[in-house]
């Protein structure tokens, strides 16, 4: 009580937070609310040589990859050892796990359209739907947008550059720029002047309904997977009606990033995460940082000066490991800042955000060098009313990542759910992660 | 239903209003080409859309149009961007937007901001609406928008609409006509352009976070770099020349920006070319950008212009790795060449079945480092660049960029493969195998004088892209 007293003062004292964002009272009212949960990638595995440590009991952090995260310790979960099934006899390497990583179900390989790449296979996009987006199916959460996807450098539309799918086929694109992503959640100043923004608003749906009906007009002439392209088209359009018209009530807009480079872009978007999480604009979100296509970036600030991420990761010579050790390593460090971002932003319980959040960070394999799908690095964070039991490295023998996608589904409340994806084997949730609620 | 990729929208927009505004939605990559076929419309590239749209109303000089921009926009926007004619509901229902706008701003500019800024973000505009006849070959309209886009780039000017009006694109043979006057046209350069950057993944000179060594080069010589093959193919276009010089030919266009970089490989120029050393250059394949985009920053990747060779002049693409195998790789030594740490991995029983073919072809190039400048030595070593690979059903061996480009412009693989990859950017969509045929007649044009010509326009001309993708053959 005295917390949420607290909490109220402090956003009087930033305007009268309550009135202008009526969800945040909603969720001050509500007692036992999910946790918030956030997707987190990073492309091409690990170095396993230099992540596991040499005691998974105790000081788990103490391994060259994993010291950055240390501070975290008790928030996290390790997993050690789960696997990918792909579903098919060969795949392409990094392109048909980006689709599986997230829904549990493997890419399409029966549709013959969709030649994506250059090797002499046919495929298309994934066939599940990606938990974030079951999730809010779900659990149908009334914040201004139901869910969010942020990333850093997530290229073009491709099987391997996209991870998040709202159906069978249909990807979201994240917003790969701090500076777009500002605009876009915080820019749009309220107008003060209420006939102005109400002027505004109807402009936008003026033109909006004639676009709807040129939608209308043309679906009429169109076979069955063409219609469902425009639909699809236009059901995005009324969405982002829907939370534009939110916005014109948005949150108090945090300091807009300054010197974004490869270095600090991705603690920029960290920072408009916590922002985003701490007011409420939604609950569910997912951070892309770069693509499982051949990410060829170079990391001059740890070294990484010549080749690319890719390329090095096809080799396992041990300067080569220790280099792209350095990698992983300034990686859980950005992984570190984001949960330091959410820790420091406080929640309208009186907690911190990264109390009532999950947070997993997946890849799409295990090992670069060998494509190896087994042993593909999971680390699962969160505070308090997470159901997370954390300080924990978890050896597992015989788990599929679908393990994962379930103990997320679990923590977020959905306890009916035992397997998740059609790849899916085994049941239920990683054994000893979740507190029992 | 092909949905424009961002350039032919930026460009259209920019032939209609007279501004350049940047579309932020993101596109598909059918094989190397860009096509937007399967992927639909989220919120964030709606938003992309929406954005567009009101940065294009907002730099729009709306003066233009001061005493009837409701006209200007029914009959001449609406035509451009929707490459036929707006028919009586689009015209109701777009007037109607205007009256509605007039009565809550009285501002008739005002009202004609809104107007294209439905019409920016219509499915009509931003989707190949595509009609057929019931023999299902596309109306004039929907061939002269194919057209256009392919070859220039951007939707239809109003001279080909009104050429679709009258009707002069029915038959093979007015295709053809027209066909053959569009490559001759300037602005046929921009569809080029298109077609040659995105097959050799030229895009890829232009990262500096993947090849920080390339953006030092500064951005007039990577705009020469990208530029080059480019102006290297449309030269041969233009000089009647057949597939096989593509990849053999040793004159280049002149340009300031590279004199540098050829150095001594620049035996002779005028104003208008270079002629290079054909002992060190020769083909698409030896140019500096070619060779610079097919490289990792600071080093060479004979994999990757393997692999493009195997790709994208003989379509015969590497199969990937197998899952799950170990492919255990051996300790490499330090300080070797580039070929012996390839060959050292090639030791692997795994990964060398491969990796031989696709990097031998590669190690032929190893003279021509990551920017494209060409060296006789690596790490104090004299380079080995000869190179044993199967090409058909032989074996074969050549040394160096200029043997390998001879070799590669004799195939007539390579000819079948050059005409496959024009077919696919011009349908953009993947081709089924019921194309073969007319590939093998492709390639037969390809060749010889006039080959490189005579191959596009027959792909254009024929029933392949006449019809409508239900109904081709």
């Amino acid at each position: 009580m005295i917390h949420r007293r607290r909490f109220l003062a402090a956003a009087g004292a930033a305007g009268g937070a309550l009135a202008l964002f009526p969800w945040l009272g909603r969720r001050v009212e509500a007692q036992t609310l999910p946790p918030r949960l956030l997707l987190v990638f990073t492309p091409h595995g690990t170095v396993w040589s230099r992540f596991r440590p040499d005691e998974p009991t105790g000081d788990f952090t103490s391994s060259p990859i994993l010291t950055p995260l240390a501070a975290h310790r008790d928030k996290l979960v390790v997993v050690d050892g789960l696997h990918m099934e792909v579903g098919t006899e060969y795949y392409v390497p990094h392109t048909y796990t980006m689709p599986l990583l997230w829904t549990g179900s493997p890419i399409d390989t029966a549709s013959p359209l969709f030649c994506r790449d250059d090797h002499d296979v046919c495929f298309g996009w994934g066939t599940g739907t990606s938990i974030d987006q079951y999730i809010a199916e779900r659990l149908v959460p009334e914040t201004p947008s139901r869910t969010l996807e942020l990333g850093y450098r997530c290229n073009g539309l491709h099987p391997a550059n996209r991870m998040i799918y709202s159906s069978p086929g249909a990807t979201k694109n994240p917003i790969d720029d701090p500076e777009l992503a500002f605009e876009q959640l915080f820019g749009g100043e309220v107008d003060p002047d209420a006939e102005a923004a109400a002027r505004l608003a109807f402009r936008r749906k003026s033109v909006l309904d004639t676009v709807l009906a040129d939608f209308n007009a043309r679906r009429g002439q169109l076979d069955a997977t063409d219609k469902a392209r425009l639909d699809a088209h236009a059901d995005s359009l009324r969405e982002l009606e829907k939370s534009l018209a939110a916005s014109g009530q948005t949150c108090p807009r945090p300091e807009a990033p300054t010197q974004v480079d490869a270095e600090t872009a991705i603690d920029r978007q960290s920072e408009l995460i916590a922002s985003v999480f701490g007011c409420g604009l939604t609950r569910i979100a997912s951070f892309q940082l770069r693509v499982a296509d051949n990410d060829n970036s170079l990391y001059p600030w740890v070294g990484l000066e010549e080749g690319g991420h890719h390329t090095l990761s096809h080799e396992n010579d041990d300067a080569t490991l220790a280099k792209l050790a350095e990698l992983y390593a300034w990686y859980s460090g950005r992984f570190a800042y984001l949960l330091d971002r959410l820790a420091a932003t406080p929640d309208v319980d009186g907690t911190s955000v990264l109390d009532n959040t999950l947070v997993i960070w997946g890849s799409e394999l295990g090992t670069g060098w060998n494509h190896s799908l087994e042993d593909v690095p999971f680390i699962l964070a969160g505070g308090a009313n997470s159901r997370l039991r954390g300080g924990q490295y978890l050896k597992v023998t015989n788990a599929l990542t679908n393990r994962v996608l379930v103990t997320a589904l679990h923590a977020m409340g959905l306890t009916d759910v035992e397997t998740y994806g059609t790849t899916d084997t085994g049941s239920g949730p990683l054994d000893g992660v979740l507190t029992t609620s | 239903m092909r949905r424009l990729t961002a350039l032919q929208v930026e460009r259209t927009v920019s032939d209609v209003f007279g501004v350049q505004v940047d579309l932020n939605v993101a596109d598909e990559r059918l094989l190397t080409f860009r096509s937007n076929i399967s992927a639909s419309i989220d919120t964030a590239s709606a938003r992309g859309y929406l954005d567009f749209a009101s940065a294009v109303v907002a730099a729009t000089d709306w003066q233009r149009c001061e005493s009837g921009c409701l006209d200007w926009l029914l009959d001449e926007v609406g035509l451009l961007l929707f490459r036929r004619p707006l028919d009586d509901a689009e015209r109701t229902r777009y007037s109607a937007l205007y009256e509605l706008a007039l009565d809550n701003t009285d501002d008739p500019q005002e009202a004609a901001g809104w107007v294209a800024e439905a019409m920016l973000q219509s499915p009509t505009f931003l989707y190949l609406d595509e009609v057929a006849t019931e023999a299902g070959v596309l109306d004039d309209y929907s061939l002269a928008a194919r057209l256009a886009l392919l070859l220039w780039g951007r939707n239809p000017d109003s001279s080909l609409l009104a050429q679709a009006e009258a009707g002069e694109l029915s038959t093979p043979e007015q295709l053809a006509a027209t066909v053959e006057l569009m490559l001759a046209d300037a602005r046929t350069e921009t569809g080029i352009r298109d077609f040659v950057d995105q097959w050799f993944d030229l895009e890829r000179l232009d990262d500096p976070e993947v090849r920080p060594d390339v953006a030092d080069l500064g951005s007039a010589t990577i705009r020469a770099l990208r530029e080059e093959p480019v102006q290297y193919f449309l030269r041969l276009l233009r000089s009647e020349a057949g597939v096989e010089r593509l990849l053999t030919d040793s004159t280049t266009v002149a340009s300031t920006e590279l004199e540098e970089l050829y150095g001594a490989d620049i035996v002779d120029s005028d104003a208008d070319v270079f002629e290079l050393d054909p002992e060190r250059r020769g083909g698409i394949l030896s140019l500096p950008g070619v060779v610079a985009a097919l490289s990792h920053a600071h080093r060479t990747s004979p994999t990757l212009r393997g692999k493009t060779v195997l790709t994208g002049l003989l379509c015969t693409p590497p199969q990937p790795p197998p899952a799950n195998i170990d492919t255990t790789l051996p300790e490499v030594d330090e300080g070797v060449s580039t070929r012996e740490r390839i060959e050292q991995h090639m030791e692997s029983p795994v990964c060398g079945n491969c990796h031989r073919g696709m990097d031998g072809i590669g190690l032929a190039l190893e003279k021509l480092d990551w920017l494209g400048r060409y060296r006789e030595e690596e790490n104090g070593i004299a380079i080995d660049d000869t190179s044993t690979f199967p090409l058909g059903s032989e074996e074969v061996t050549v040394q160096g960029a200029a043997e390998l480009g001879a070799v590669l412009g004799a195939s007539s693989s390579v000819a079948a493969c050059v005409s496959r990859q024009w077919l696919r950017y011009a349908l953009g969509v993947t081709e089924t195998a019921a194309v073969d045929c007319l590939v093998e007649d492709l390639a037969s044009e390809a060749t010889g004088a006039r080959g490189l010509e005579r191959m596009m326009v027959k792909a254009l001309a024929s029933d392949w892209f006449r019809l409508s993708p239900e109904a081709a053959p």
